[in-house]
C-alpha cells in the first residue's frame, strides 16, 4: 500500500476481518462481513458507500457502541495502537471513549442533550477522564470553543443547544470530541445535515484540527466530493464488504471496481448537461437479498458466470486492492487480508 | 423551448407570524420577501439556496398550499389566489408537486393502486377500469410494474418510493411540476436514476419543472435557468451555464465555490463565508447579505440593492453593479 506524503507510518487503528451480526425477527443478518483496514497517525481514511453498506455499523463497532445484545461482533478484532479493544467490557471501553477515540455524528441536534447547557455537556468528558477542577474545566471548554471558531464562547457555554444554529452545533460536537485530544476521531457523515457554505467551513475546521494534532481520522460519508476534499486513503464499501481500498488519487483517476466506477460516473458533474446520467441499475440489496457470488453481481455491467457463483477475494493490484474477478489475471497474489 | 410564460410570480411575499404571548407583539418571519420571476413553458427552472432561504415556501405558495401574504401568482394568465376553492382544485390537475421525503409523502395505509388512482378519482376522470389501466401504464413508465400495484409503500426502497411519488404527480398529465428536493434523500446511484427519469418524463410529456434544490451539482445538470435565493429574496437569476461560469452576486460566488471539489487534484479558490445565515425574523438592514459579504460597502448597510439587469435576462440584486 502506498503511503501519502507526510503521513507517519504509525498504526493507530487496525481492524481485522471484522464481522458484525444483528439478531432480528427474521433471523441473523450480517451488515458487516469481513472488513479489514488500518488508519495511520496523521492520516484521514474515508469510507464511502450507500446507505446499508455497513459503513456506520463499522464505526459503531470500533466505538463499542453496537446496540447490545442484538448487535455483536461475531468475528475479527479491532486494535487501537496494537491493543485489542473489541472485547473490552463496558467499564474499560468507557475509559477509551471520548479519551482515545472520539466520534462526531451526523445530526448535531439529536446528539446533543437538549436539557443541558453546552458547558455542562462539554465538561462531561473532562470530569470523566481528567482530574481538573471546576474552574479549569470551564477554562478548557472556553478555549476549545474558541478554537473551533465559536464567537462569544463565554456566553455560549451557558446556552442550550436549541439556541445555536446547525453549523454552531456541529462545531460544539467537534469541540466535544476534541476536548481530550483523542488519537482517533471518527466522523460519521459530519456535514451531511449542513448547508454547502457551512459544510465548507466545517471541513476546513476539521482539516485544520487534524493537522495541528497529528490525529488519525476515520471519515464516513456518501459524498465523493467530501472524500476528494479531505481524505488520504479511501475504502469503498458495498453490501458489508470492502470492494476497493486505495489512495484518494487512484480512486478518482483509475477506479477498478465496477461499483466505484459507477459511483464516480453517476455524479452529475461528470456528465454532459441535460443528458441522461450514467446510472447503476437496480437497488442496493437488503442484507437478506445479497446474492451468493459477488455481492455486486446483480447490478454489475461486466458480470460473468464466475461472479454469480463464487465470491471474489480482495485482490492486490498495483495501486489498490479490489474485490472483483475481472482482475484475477493481473494480480500477483491473492490476499485475504490487506496489509 | 418557447418564451411563453406558463407561470409568472409578481412581488410574492409570505410572512409567518410567531406568537410571543398575550401582551407582546407577534414576530414576523419574512420567509419570502418580494420575489418575482417568470417560468417559460417547457423549461426547468431551478431555485437554489440554503435552508431557511424560502425556496420551499416559494414552491408551496405557487401551488397555493400556503396562502401568500401579498403578490400575484399567474398560472397561464390567471391569478390563482383569486380563484375560488373548487376552481383551484380543478386547476391543481395542471400543477403537481413532488416532495422531498418519499417516506413521508405516501400514505402508509394505502396500496400503490389506491395511491395512483386517487388523483384520477378526485378529478372524476375515466371509469374505474380505465383508471387502473392508467395506473399500470404510468407505473411502467417510471420503471416499476403492475405486480407492484397491491403493495404498500413500506415494501419499497427509497428510490422506488420516489418513483411512485413522481408517478402520482405525472398521472394527471400536468403541465407544471414543482419538485421540492426530489433527489436529496436518495443515495448517489439511485439519485442518478431518478434524475434520468425526470429528464425522460419531461421530454415525453413536455413538462415544465420548477426544481427546488440545495445541491448545486444536480441543479447545474438539469435546469435551464436558476434563481439563487438568500433570506427570502432572489439575489441572482440567470441561465444555468451563465450563472455557474460567471456568477455576479458575492453570495452566488461563495455558494458555487463552497461546492466540494470533484477530484483531489483540483485546486479551488474558496470563498469561505463567515458566520451563519441570519434569522429571517430579524434580517439585517439594507442588503440582507451585507454582514457576511466580502465586498460590503457603506451603502449596503443602509439601502436595499436594486435589481440590475445584464444581457440574456441575467439579473442581480447587488450594489456592486449600480450605476
Amino acid at each position: 500500500m502506498q503511503k501519502e506524503g507526510g503521513a507517519v507510518n504509525n498504526k493507530i487503528l487496525e481492524v481485522k476481518n471484522l464481522q458484525v451480526q444483528f439478531k432480528t425477527s427474521i433471523g441473523i443478518v450480517q451488515p458487516v462481513s469481513g472488513v479489514d483496514f488500518q488508519v495511520n497517525e496523521g492520516e484521514t481514511l474515508g469510507i464511502v458507500g450507500e446507505s446499508g453498506c455497513g459503513k456506520s455499523v463499522t464505526s459503531l463497532a470500533v466505538m463499542g457502541l453496537l446496540p447490545s445484545p442484538t448487535g455483536y461482533i461475531a468475528e475479527g478484532e479491532i486494535l487501537l495502537e496494537g491493543k485489542k479493544i473489541s472485547h473490552l467490557n463496558d467499564r474499560e471501553m468507557r475509559k477509551l471513549r471520548g479519551n482515545d477515540i472520539a466520534m462526531i455524528f451526523q445530526e448535531p441536534m439529536t446528539s446533543l442533550n437538549p436539557v443541558f447547557t453546552i458547558g455542562e455537556q462539554l465538561s462531561e468528558p473532562l470530569r470523566q477522564h481528567t482530574k481538573l477542577g471546576k474552574k479549569e474545566i470551564r477554562q478548557r471548554i472556553i478555549e476549545m470553543l474558541k478554537l473551533v471558531g465559536i464567537p462569544r464562547s463565554e456566553e455560549i457555554i451557558d446556552e442550550y443547544p436549541h439556541q445555536l444554529s446547525g453549523g454552531m452545533r456541529q462545531r460544539v460536537m467537534i469541540s466535544l470530541a476534541m476536548l481530550c485530544k483523542p488519537k482517533l476521531l471518527i466522523a460519521d457523515e459530519p456535514t451531511t445535515a449542513l448547508d454547502v457554505t457551512i459544510q465548507a467551513q466545517i471541513l476546513d475546521l476539521m482539516k485544520k484540527i487534524k493537522r495541528e494534532n497529528q490525529m488519525a481520522m476515520l471519515l464516513i460519508t456518501h459524498d465523493l466530493g467530501v472524500i476528494a476534499e479531505t481524505c488520504d486513503r479511501v475504502i469503498v464499501m458495498y453490501a458489508g464488504q470492502i470492494v476497493e481500498n486505495t489512495d484518494v488519487r487512484t480512486l478518482f483517476n483509475d477506479p477498478k471496481h465496477p461499483y466505484s466506477q459507477g459511483l464516480l460516473a453517476s455524479l452529475p458533474k461528470m456528465n454532459e448537461r441535460k443528458q441522461s446520467l450514467y446510472s447503476i441499475k437496480g437497488n442496493v440489496p437488503r442484507p437478506d437479498e445479497i446474492p451468493k457470488g459477488c455481492a455486486f453481481s446483480t447490478r454489475c455491467p461486466h458480470v460473468f458466470d464466475k461472479c454469480r457463483t463464487e465470491r471474489p477475494p480482495l485482490l492486490k493490484l498495483n495501486n489498490q486492492s479490489c474485490r472483483c474477478w475481472l482482475y484475477e489475471a493481473e494480480t500477483q497474489e491473492v490476499m485475504s487480508h490487506v496489509k | 423551448m418557447s418564451n411563453e410564460a406558463i407561470l409568472e410570480v409578481k412581488g410574492l411575499k409570505k410572512f409567518y407570524d410567531i406568537h410571543q404571548g398575550w401582551f407582546k407583539e407577534n414576530i414576523k418571519v419574512k420567509a419570502v420577501d418580494d420575489i418575482s420571476f417568470r417560468v417559460h413553458k417547457g423549461e426547468t427552472f431551478g431555485i437554489v439556496g440554503e435552508s431557511g432561504c424560502g425556496k420551499s415556501t416559494t414552491g408551496r405558495t405557487i401551488l397555493r398550499l400556503d396562502q401568500p401574504t401579498e403578490g400575484q401568482i399567474l398560472f397561464e394568465g390567471n391569478d390563482i389566489n383569486l380563484l375560488p376553492y373548487e376552481k383551484m382544485r380543478k386547476l391543481r390537475r395542471k400543477m403537481q408537486m413532488v416532495f422531498q421525503d418519499p417516506y413521508a409523502s405516501l400514505n402508509p395505509k394505502k396500496t400503490i393502486k389506491q395511491i395512483l388512482t386517487e388523483p384520477l378519482r378526485v378529478h372524476n376522470l375515466y371509469s374505474k377500469k380505465e383508471r387502473l389501466e392508467k395506473a399500470v401504464e404510468i407505473l411502467e413508465i417510471v420503471g416499476l410494474s403492475s405486480y407492484h400495484l397491491e403493495r404498500y409503500p413500506h415494501e419499497f426502497s427509497g428510490g422506488q418510493r420516489q418513483r411512485i411519488g413522481i408517478a402520482k404527480a405525472v398521472i394527471l398529465n400536468p403541465e407544471l411540476i414543482v419538485a421540492d428536493e426530489p433527489v436529496s434523500a436518495l443515495d448517489v446511484s439511485v439519485q442518478s436514476q431518478v434524475i434520468n427519469l425526470l429528464l425522460q418524463l419531461q421530454k415525453k410529456f413536455h413538462l415544465t419543472y420548477i426544481f427546488i434544490s440545495h445541491d448545486l451539482g444536480v441543479v447545474r445538470h438539469i435546469t435551464d435557468r436558476v434563481a439563487v435565493m438568500y433570506l427570502g429574496k432572489i439575489v441572482e437569476l440567470a441561465e444555468t451555464e451563465q450563472l455557474f461560469t460567471d456568477p455576479k452576486h458575492p453570495y452566488t460566488k461563495a455558494l458555487i465555490s463552497a461546492v466540494p471539489i470533484n477530484h483531489p487534484d483540483e485546486k479551488k479558490e474558496r470563498i469561505v463565508l463567515s458566520g451563519d445565515v441570519p434569522s429571517p425574523a430579524n434580517p439585517p438592514s439594507g442588503c440582507t447579505f451585507h454582514p457576511r459579504c466580502a465586498s460590503c460597502m457603506e451603502i449596503c448597510k443602509r439601502e436595499k440593492p436594486p435589481v440590475i439587469s445584464f444581457d440574456d435576462g441575467h439579473t442581480v440584486a447587488c450594489h456592486l453593479y449600480t450605476k
